[in-house]
Order: structure tokens, then C-alpha cells, then sequence
């Protein structure tokens, strides 16, 4: 299977005393297939998500290696290409989303300006692209919700919207930092159900980042397991599970196992 | 994890932040010091008047020279630095306190207590102090006295605003909540907890303040309203020396010059204060 | 005599303002548990169905409307001694301390308000908690922002046992963890509770980690009471609406449970 984005020996480092927060690593992500990302807070996934979109700010971290999208090495772009790249090929939910949306526009103006940056097409076009997309995500009353404000919509309903966002653009790559950490769990599954459902429709290639081997083990084909900035192991899922190769994998699944029991086991 | 996203270097940052901060305590310092020790730094008696020596160019007696009355320059500078200064920090103090004290109230309490108190603020807001000096000063006349008491009237109004928004987020916060749950009384949680998370907004605001105080004196002052001749305060000097602006703009630049200087320290002050406790985040 | 009585508790926020007409919410509807002593209550529910606002209640943080909290027998707003014996640790740490203070002073404020303890004996206590927490003396001078999330709580977990409490209410204690610190301090907690003889009131969304502690289990949904069970067996088991709701929120844990993909 082709992959849809390919990195090649990605290394992070701080400029300033050239401490490495990623180092050397490489993985692909096919269409259609979801790639978890399982570490703990601080390995350095978050870092790499971010360079993947190359956000962070290159006057203090220096990053190298090759990230091709198809074939463009996303790091040889310039600016202004790259924010074609952002949303409209590679999209990203992140795991506050709050902090997603500017607080004094309505999700309808936002929404409406990210479909019309990337694709050219008419105000209400975009409005209507923006309704569908939501009903995708059974968000019911799209009107109201297009006229709301982020801060009346609660935290599983914003990651819905940004998952219909992601459905309106229909980016061959998406990136999803956390994204049911913050909810709770009646929400967790429903927006997992939504990534699974955009995966399907869309044949879209997803990186999902998480600390919760649960949500790794719902969603993903293939697993990378990350620590300390290095990618420790990399296997399909269920051969992780049930022969996991590295003492800290097995270490995670030993604590993730301690936590289940009762209701699954 | 702190992700460093689009931010200028942080070395950069803080060796020039450093710089201001040190650079601008001390010469508002030394400032203050000679404001005091006026009385024995002045040279001559500011309010000395001696015509004979009227507008004379800086010389070793009279450093910067002399006004239109033969007063030295620079002994009126430095008494004036006396009145500016001194009475700039009396407001800030009086309206401080004033604003902590029902800020706090309003804040903490909440309720109908809170809504008393802002309508109250709202009514005060509404007096621009300007008005309230001229009113004062149509009833009692001109003077400093007058341009104090109406600053301090209306100032403690801002203060009060400020307090009560820092104080209701606080409230909001668990570590709050934990406090009392482990028994602390409200005296104790004012304290303890909210007094000493209120101080780094306060020392930031309370700099700017400082300068807008100053600002309104010799403002007060230029317009005639404030301090009256022979009084020696910058605005008056300013206003006394605007004659003779086309022979002798001294008069007016020295004393300006004090003003900018001293306002733009504080300024520069607050900022850096406000970098080194990190809100600007 | 049962450690904890709630008694057809409900509560409603009204509006501040008295110049807005906004209907009052109910929070809480005749709510009625009772807890013994050194035994864990799992409560669960979605956000918003009310559990915080109990966990507030208890804590004696707001008055009920309606209905009584007995401690030990006792209304808790009668006998005011009973703050000592109830204490609390909050979901994010970080906004559960007071910035500016040390470690050592942030747990010895409870100390200082119920104890009179001389100044070495005091110390003794800190260093003593300190170490039933598993972190060490060094850690007194510290401050917050020194400690990583986990240890902090740690530090939260201290404050709440200073005083030999007999309740501790967990408001989603372990829910900003992640795996890994939330396995250590689930432990932690467990372990308190056996050698401490604690009673918890563990107030969480998370079906997994509530499991792990409780021994009786109840459900909360828009405020009322919706489901009570006695034992574990009887909450995996139980096929009420509610419970299979939950069953099916809960993820699973090996991929081949797994529901969303086919």
C-alpha cells in the first residue's frame, strides 16, 4: 500500500543547548488506515504532530529529515505553500478544543472562512458545505450551531465540529492530538465513532495520538509506541497487544491492564 | 511540556527586560531621593524672588539658569519634584487602598452586596475629574489641595474594578475552595491566598498609575487649576514659562523634559514588571 | 450508625442578577445515600449530571435547598468540627494550590487550622506525610510549578490526609492523569485507604478507574438517583438502561473487544 505521508529520520532538536526532543525517527501513514501514536505526557508526541505541519517556531527548534506528502518533502516548502498544506491536505484536531476556536467569532464565521480559504467557492456555498458537514456528525440544529459561539458549545460537541470541518475539507492526512482526553467518556466513543466514520467515507490517513492504550486499542491498525523522543516499537495492533517486543511497551500494557477488569476483560 | 511556538528567543527577551527593570528603579530612586533631600540639594531658596537676575543662561551659580522672577531653575525643579512626586504617590496610595478595600468586598462577597457596590462605582465613573476639579474649584477656589481631593475622589474607582475581577477569578479557583475545606477562615484565605496572587497585577498597574497621577498634577497645574505661583510644581512652571516661549523656551523644556521622563520611567517600569511576572502570556 | 447520611438532597441555582428573568436550575433532586465507614463509593454519571455539586455540598462548600447531610449523625452545618473529618482532593492540581506557597506550607495549612502542633512536631507531621505519599523531605521547599501533575496530586493526597480525616470526596481525582500516574496514584489511594481506614466518595465519568477503588457503585443522571449496586458483581452484571449505557462507553481494552471498527 502506498503511503500517503512518509517520514524519514525526523529529528528535533533546541537550538539553544541542542537537546533532542524527537530523534531520528520514521514512519508512514497509508489511506484508509489509522497509525497510533501511544507514549506518555512528554515523549514528544505532540512535537512531532506539530512538526509534521511544521508550527513550531524554527528560531528555537531545529528540525530535520524529510516529511513527503505523495511526493512533496513538506519541508522544502515555502511558507505560503505550506498553508495551503495546513487544513486542506493535512487537517488537525487538537486536544483542547476550546483553544481551537477564537473566542469572539461565531463557529459559523470560522468555519465558513477556513472552507473559503481553501477552496474557492461562494459564501453560501460554504454555508451550506459547512450544514452538511455537521449533519455528517449528527450535530442536530446545524443553523444554531453555525450562529453559537464556541464558548456555549460543550467540549464533545467542538471536537464534532472540527471533525465536520475536517469532513468539509476532505484533507487526504488527519492529525488528531488527544482528542477525547479532555471529554468524558459517553463523549469519548462518540467522537472516535466520527474519526472511524470519516476514515471510512473518505479513505482519509490518520494519525491518532493518545496516552490511553484503550483508544489505540478501538482504533488503530498500526501502533507506534514513543518514549523519550525515539519510537521504541512499531507493530499492528494486535500483535502488539498480544506480543509486545519492547519492556516498556509491555511496562504500558501491564499498567493499562491493571486499570481494566469488570466490564471487558 | 512547553512546545515552543512562534516566540523570539528567550534570552533575548529577558536580558533587556532586566536591563529596563534595573535601569529604570534606579533613576526613579535616585529620583525620590533628591525630591526628599531637596532642602539640601537646591542651591538656592526656590521661591527667592530677585529681578535683577531674571533669565539668565545656566551658570555655576544658577545651574540651569533663572526663570522670569530671577527664581533658580533648579531648586524650583527639584521642590516641584517634591510636590509631583509626593502628592502623585499620596493619591495612588489613598485610592489604592480605597479600591482593594471595596474591590475586595465586592468581589469576594458577591451578591447583592457586589451589585451595590458597582452601581456606586458606576456613579462615581461617570464624573470626569476634570469636572469635579472645576466644580471644586468653583466652590473653594483654585489650589493643590482642590486638584487632591478630586483625583482621590474619582481614582479609586479603576482600582476597585481591577480588584474585584482579580479577586472573582481567584474565588473561582479550586485552591480556594480547598482552603476553606481545610479550615481556613476568610480573614486568613484574604491573606493568604488572594492578597499575595492580586500583588503582581497591582505592582504593574499601580507603576502606570503613578505616571497618569503625575500627569493629572501638572496637567491640573498648566491649566491654572492646581497649584497657584508661587508654588513650584512642573505644570506650573510650564505654565508660567509659556510667555515667554519664543525667548526663553528653557523654561518650558526643563520641566517638560522632568515630566516625560519621570512618566516614561514608570511606563517602562510597569511594562518590564509586567514581562518578569509573565503577564503577557 | 452509618458514617455518611445524605438526605433527600436537592439544589437548584438560581439567577444573581435581580434584574434577569431566568428559570432556576435543578441540580440535584432528592438524592439519598448513606456510606459506611472505610468503604469506597464509586459515583458515576455524565458531566453535568450533578456530581460535583454533591461533592460540593458534602464538603459543606454550598447548602443544599433541600435535605440534610448527616456525618457521624451529626448535620454538618450543626456541627462544624465535622470540616476536619471530611476532606478533598480536586481533578487538576495545579488550580488546587495556591501558587505561591511551598509544598510544606500548602500541607500544613489544614495542620495549622485544626491542630495545635508545636513547631517540630509539625515538621515531623509534613516529613511523615510526605513519605506515606511516596515523595521525600526535599519536596517541602518546592513549589508547584516544580512538581509535574502527578506529584502534585501527591502533594494534594498529603493535604488531604493531614489531619486523619475519616472521608476523603475524590472529584475526578485521577481524570487529568494520564496512564501511567493515574495506575500509581489509583494505588496510592487504594492503599491509604486500607491502612488509613478511609472512606471515599470517588466522584468520576471514568468507569475503569472507579472500578479499581469502589466497592459499591451509584449512578447519577440530571440530578436524581438512578441506580444503586451494592457490590461489583452486581454493577458489572446489572442490565439496566443505565449500566449498558456505560458498558457502552467504556473502550476496550484489547483490540479484539473493539466496537467502533469493524
Amino acid at each position: 500500500m502506498k503511503p500517503v505521508l512518509s517520514v524519514e529520520h525526523l529529528t528535533i532538536e533546541t537550538i539553544a543547548d541542542g537537546q533532542p526532543l524527537v530523534q531520528n525517527i520514521s514512519f508512514q501513514l497509508a489511506a484508509g488506515q489509522i497509525t497510533g501514536l501511544v507514549g506518555e505526557s512528554g515523549c514528544g508526541k505532540t512535537v512531532t504532530s506539530l512538526a509534521l505541519l511544521r508550527l513550531l517556531d524554527e528560531k528555537v527548534i531545529r528540525q530535520s529529515g524529510r516529511i513527503l506528502l505523495d511526493a512533496t518533502d513538506l519541508m522544502t516548502l515555502s511558507d505560503r505553500t505550506l498553508r495551503r498544506v495546513r487544513g486542506g491536505q493535512i487537517a488537525f484536531i487538537m486536544q483542547n478544543p476550546m483553544s481551537a476556536f477564537t473566542p469572539v467569532f461565531t463557529i459559523g464565521h470560522q468555519l465558513m472562512e477556513t472552507i473559503r480559504t481553501h477552496d474557492q467557492c461562494s459564501k453560501r456555498e460554504a454555508k451550506e458545505r459547512a450544514i452538511e458537514a455537521l449533519l455528517e456528525v449528527n450535530l442536530e440544529q446545524p443553523d444554531r450551531i453555525l450562529k453559537a459561539y464556541p464558548f456555549e458549545l460543550s467540549g464533545g460537541m467542538l471536537q464534532r465540529v472540527m471533525i465536520a470541518l475536517a469532513v468539509c475539507l476532505r484533507p487526504h492526512v488527519l492529525i488528531a492530538d488527544e482528542p477525547t482526553t479532555a471529554l468524558d467518556v459517553y463523549n469519548q466513543k462518540l467522537v472516535l465513532y466520527y474519526l472511524e466514520k470519516v476514515r471510512a467515507t473518505y479513505d482519509t490517513a490518520i494519525l491518532l495520538i493518545s496516552h490511553d492504550l484503550s483508544v489505540i486499542a478501538e482504533m488503530a491498525d498500526h501502533v507506534l509506541v514513543m518514549r523519550e523522543g525515539e519510537i521504541v516499537e512499531q507493530a499492528d495492533v494486535f500483535d502488539l497487544f498480544d506480543r509486545p517486543q519492547h519492556p516498556y511497551t509491555r511496562r504500558l500494557l501491564e499498567q493499562h491492564g491493571l486499570q481494566a477488569g469488570g466490564m471487558n476483560a | 511540556m512547553n512546545v515552543p511556538l512562534g516566540r523570539p528567543r528567550l534570552l533575548d527577551r529577558l536580558s533587556n527586560q532586566r536591563l529596563i527593570l534595573i535601569g529604570c528603579s534606579v533613576f526613579l530612586g535616585l529620583l525620590f531621593l533628591a525630591a526628599l533631600a531637596a532642602p539640601w540639594l537646591a542651591p538656592h531658596d526656590p521661591y527667592l524672588v530677585n529681578l535683577a537676575v531674571k533669565l539668565q543662561d545656566p551658570s555655576w551659580t544658577y545651574p540651569l539658569g533663572t526663570d522670569h522672577l530671577g527664581r533658580c531653575t533648579l531648586s524650583r525643579l527639584l521642590y516641584g519634584a517634591r510636590v509631583s512626586l509626593g502628592f502623585a504617590v499620596l493619591i495612588f496610595a489613598s485610592s489604592l487602598l480605597i479600591g482593594l478595600l471595596i474591590g475586595t468586598l465586592a468581589g469576594y462577597i458577591g451578591g447583592w452586596v457586589d451589585q451595590l457596590l458597582m452601581r456606586f462605582c458606576d456613579g462615581v465613573m461617570a464624573f470626569p475629574s476634570l469636572i469635579l476639579v472645576l466644580g471644586l474649584v468653583g466652590i473653594f477656589g483654585p489650589g493643590l489641595k482642590q486638584v487632591i481631593i478630586a483625583l482621590m475622589l474619582v481614582q479609586w474607582v479603576y482600582y476597585a474594578r481591577m480588584f474585584r475581577g482579580l479577586v472573582m477569578t481567584l474565588k473561582e479557583k479550586n485552591f480556594i475552595a480547598a482552603a476553606r475545606v481545610n479550615g481556613s477562615s476568610h480573614w486568613k484565605i484574604f491573606r493568604m491566598h488572594l492578597l499575595p496572587n492580586i500583588l503582581p497585577p497591582l505592582l504593574v498597574i499601580g507603576t502606570l498609575e503613578m505616571g497618569w497621577a503625575i500627569m493629572d498634577i501638572s496637567a491640573m497645574s498648566f491649566l491654572g487649576l492646581g497649584v497657584q505661583s508661587p508654588g513650584a510644581e512642573w505644570g506650573a512652571m510650564i505654565h508660567e514659562g509659556k510667555s515667554y516661549i519664543r525667548t526663553n523656551p528653557e523654561l518650558m523644556i526643563y520641566p517638560g523634559v522632568m515630566i516625560m521622563l519621570v512618566i516614561a520611567s514608570f511606563n517602562l517600569l510597569g511594562e518590564s514588571l509586567s514581562e518578569r511576572f509573565g503577564m503577557n502570556k | 450508625m452509618s458514617l455518611l447520611q445524605i438526605k433527600h438532597v436537592s439544589h437548584r441555582y438560581g439567577n444573581q442578577r435581580f434584574l434577569s428573568r431566568q428559570p432556576e436550575q435543578t441540580v440535584l433532586q432528592d438524592v439519598s445515600l448513606t456510606l459506611e465507614a472505610g468503604t469506597c463509593l464509586g459515583l458515576l454519571g455524565r458531566s453535568g449530571a450533578g456530581k460535583s455539586t454533591l461533592g460540593r455540598i458534602l464538603l459543606g462548600l454550598e447548602r443544599p435547598k433541600e435535605g440534610q447531610v448527616l456525618f457521624e449523625g451529626q448535620d454538618i452545618y450543626q456541627n462544624l468540627s465535622s470540616r476536619q473529618d471530611i476532606q478533598v482532593v480536586f481533578q487538576d492540581s495545579f488550580a488546587a494550590v495556591n501558587p505561591k506557597l511551598t509544598a510544606g506550607q500548602i500541607i500544613a495549612e489544614p495542620l495549622t487550622n485544626f491542630l495545635r502542633l508545636t513547631p517540630d512536631a509539625l515538621e515531623q507531621r509534613l516529613i511523615t506525610l510526605l513519605e506515606q505519599v511516596g515523595l521525600i523531605e526535599a519536596d517541602l521547599t518546592k513549589y508547584p510549578h516544580q512538581f509535574s501533575g502527578g506529584q502534585l496530586q501527591r502533594i494534594c493526597i498529603a493535604r488531604a490526609i493531614a489531619t486523619n480525616p475519616k472521608l476523603i470526596i475524590l472529584d475526578e481525582a485521577v481524570s487529568s492523569l494520564d496512564m501511567v500516574n493515574k495506575a500509581m496514584i489509583l494505588d496510592l489511594l487504594r492503599e491509604l485507604k486500607a491502612t488509613l481506614g478511609l472512606a471515599y466518595v470517588f466522584i468520576t465519568h471514568d468507569v475503569q478507574a472507579a472500578q479499581t477503588l469502589s466497592d459499591r457503585f451509584v449512578i447519577l443522571d440530571h440530578g436524581q438517583l438512578v441506580g444503586d449496586y451494592p457490590t461489583l458483581q452486581s454493577f458489572t452484571e446489572a442490565t439496566d438502561g443505565h449500566v449498558e449505557a456505560i458498558r457502552h462507553a467504556v473502550l476496550a481494552t484489547h483490540p479484539r473487544y473493539r466496537t467502533i471498527r469493524k
